[in-house]
């Protein structure tokens, strides 16, 4: 059993920002916790860590959290480099300090995939992270079909994200008690809310119109670098 | 051959400086042609998220920096090396920087089933290998597997192979140079 947390620090680790998936999920979860009534804050990394400065205040509020939420977009299998610069800068900072912190450490990580198992090693990274500062390790979410969300509140979204709310909700409720997140949030978490083949099919045309704003739909498999392959 | 060498050394004394110096040495010795990346030193910005990539200079990323021309230095490497400290089972944030910035360039948006899960399409017929060797302070059981794991799941996702192996802070130069060599021929380089 962790302890019961007071306060709460969501970290958007996304490079999107506010208008990004990870905002979306790491906000509603963020809502019930305050509804639980935990204080809660939240930063977007993308806009954090240019300076000493923004990086010193980053830090103080991990300092002052007993909950780290890193909500994070899924970036070639593992998390974007400013949410890895975001760990490294708190390991370091955890390990100049003579005392051990006691706090919860707890991830939720999306795809633009439809399954939620590409996530899976960049989870197990923010686990190990958890190991090596010594935050206990809450568990983590993932979901696949992220792509669809792309910043909306999850509250304006219905029922295409029935699964998620319902997950992020009994997460919630668990965090709260000081417990970790239950198997049940995990699964519903990974759940899309139609299937597969629609999700792709609804994707690769949505590339193409997303595409012709600007270009052809033939521009789109140009090949730049082709000459120079030996 | 040409190779491609992504160094991602946290600092000037990073044991990544020393894999990348032997590396370089055998790969040379070999007579093949070397161009390395030193990231630290290099002006990298972040990816965007923008997916100017795809949608409006495809191929190309639309940031004008050091990592612009990654994508054309990768597709004229026949192997690609990716050196990095291992923290938390993962490549560093100096090295992730320029994957973050050339791996979408590489690809096409368009969704395509391989082996049962979803992936980004192929831009070009054939990419380069991706030979990574991670540093890790000591024998980590669990960061080496995740790392080795990340290293198979990039090859899948970048329709190319992907080989590791993991080099120890506490290693003597032989037992460094004796696994770079090792790595060298799992890879199929030497």
């Amino acid at each position: 059993m962790m302890q019961k947390p007071t306060s709460a620090a969501l970290l958007v680790g996304s490079p999107k920002g506010p208008n990004s998936t990870s905002n979306s999920l790491g906000t509603f979860l963020l809502e019930k916790l305050q509804e639980k009534g935990i204080a809660t804050q939240k930063t977007y990394l993308c806009q954090n860590l240019g300076s000493e400065e923004k990086k010193a205040n980053l830090l103080r509020l991990v300092d002052k959290s007993d909950l780290i939420i890193l909500a994070f977009p899924l970036y070639v299998d593992c998390l974007h480099t400013t949410a890895i610069e975001t760990l490294e800068l708190i390991a370091e900072h955890e390990k100049g300090k003579r005392q051990k912190s006691t706090k919860i450490f707890a991830a939720i990580a999306n795809s633009g995939f439809p399954e939620a198992i590409h996530n899976s090693k960049a989870l197990e990274v923010c686990r190990l992270f958890a190991k090596q500062v010594g935050f206990e390790w809450a568990g983590g979410l993932a979901m696949g079909g992220g792509g669809m969300i792309s910043g909306q509140p999850l509250t304006e979204m219905g029922g295409q994200v029935r699964n998620q709310t319902k997950a992020l909700a009994i997460a919630a409720e668990a965090l709260a008690n000081g417990e970790p997140i239950p198997d049940s949030a995990i699964v519903s978490m990974s759940k899309l809310g139609f299937p597969k083949l629609i999700y792709t099919w609804m994707g690769n045309r949505n590339w193409k119109q997303q595409a012709k704003k600007n270009i052809s739909v033939k521009e789109m498999y140009n090949q730049p670098c082709k000459e120079m392959h030996s | 051959m040409k190779a491609l060498v992504l160094n991602g050394s946290e600092n000037e004394k990073s044991t990544v400086n020393t894999v990348s110096d032997y590396l370089v040495d055998f790969l040379r010795m070999d007579n093949h042609k070397v161009d390395v990346m030193v990231l630290r030193n290099e002006k990298i910005a972040p990816c965007l998220g923008c997916f100017g990539c795809w949608l409006r200079t495809p191929g190309k990323c639309v940031i004008n920096d050091a990592a612009s021309d990654l994508p054309r230095k990768i597709m004229q490497s026949d192997f690609v090396f990716l050196l990095t400290p291992v923290t938390f089972g993962m490549y560093s944030s100096q090295l992730k920087k320029a994957m973050d910035r050339y791996a979408c360039p590489l690809l096409l948006p368009f969704f395509q089933k391989i082996d049962g899960e979803v992936h980004h399409a192929k831009r070009y017929d054939k990419n380069p290998k991706l030979v990574a060797v991670g540093v890790l302070p000591g024998p980590d059981e669990e960061s080496e597997s995740n790392f080795s794991t990340l290293m198979s799941r990039n090859g899948i996702n970048l329709h190319t192979t992907a080989v590791s192996s993991i080099v120890y802070r506490t290693d003597k130069s032989d037992a460094i140079k004796q696994k770079v060599i090792s790595t060298l021929s799992k890879a199929g380089v030497a």
